[in-house]
């Protein structure tokens, strides 16, 4: 059978839809809506599958797209309100409660990663979705030796934020 | 805090991290969605570029403008001359 790029478009979205989505809920500061972002990245691969070459695995180049447009949206979003786009086709149906303790913890966790550098941000996001040294490294731009060194640093710092906030009952 | 301690610490922020998502189910309307991008994707970029224009508009300093017009000016007068001696 004979796949179509639309196709092709729709199975890459399924299979990659919840990496998306945990990437646009941490960038999802207010007044920044996770829905929107997940859409305006479903987009950006809409228009951009066509010219990725394969040179990188596919769920690497999907990351760089989804860190990109998150990046831009933030800094665009300090400057006005842009035009967002919305799309009927895709459905958001809550499953489980938000305000469960897990989502607490979710919501220091973002805070805390949101206080880091921009690129360590994306570092850890990146480590965190477990992706190899060498796969964050193509998409930070960065050396695989120079993540290594700069994960042993986040993870410590990142844990002390945590720990103090839960310490504040925050 | 020891090396335990840590990677149990680290193990549960793994947990929420993956857990993020959960809380919401995506569902692709598949036809709906591929007719939506087909006819709004290209508005939509037209509006961003417009956007994108803007910004360098407001952006550029009047040093570069007057620049620019200079460059113009000289561009265009040697074209001038050089179709003057081509006449010729």
């Amino acid at each position: 059978m004979i796949e179509t790029e639309e196709e092709k478009f729709i199975q890459i979205i399924q299979v990659h839809k919840a990496k998306i989505a945990r990437i646009c809920k941490a960038y999802a500061i207010q007044p920044l809506d996770p829905q929107d972002l997940f859409q305006e990245v479903v987009c950006e691969i809409w228009k951009s599958l066509a010219s990725f070459k394969g040179k990188s695995e596919l769920g690497t180049w999907i990351y760089r797209v989804a860190l990109n447009v998150c990046y831009r949206a933030h800094h665009k979003n300090k400057i006005k309100n842009q035009q967002t786009i919305h799309l009927e086709g895709v459905k958001f149906e809550i499953s489980s409660p938000q305000e469960s303790p897990d989502e607490m913890k979710y919501l220091i966790l973002r805070e805390c990663i949101t206080k880091l550098e921009e690129v360590d941000r994306s570092i850890i996001m990146l480590y965190l979705e477990e992706l190899p040294y060498k796969n964050i490294a193509d998409i930070v731009g960065l050396s695989a030796n120079n993540i290594a060194v700069r994960v042993k640093r986040i993870k410590p710092k990142l844990l002390e934020c945590i720990v103090s906030k839960q310490g504040k009952g925050e | 805090m020891n090396n335990t301690h840590f990677d149990e610490a680290w193990n549960d922020i793994k947990e929420t991290w993956n857990g993020s998502a959960r809380a919401e189910e995506i569902n692709l309307e598949v036809s709906v969605l591929i007719a939506e991008l087909k006819s709004k994707v290209s508005p939509f970029e037209k509006q961003s570029i417009k956007d994108d224009i803007e910004l360098i508009k407001r952006n550029t300093s009047q040093f570069e403008k007057d620049s620019i017009d200079r460059d113009l000016q000289l561009i265009s007068k040697s074209l001038k001359k050089f179709m003057e001696l081509f006449k010729k």
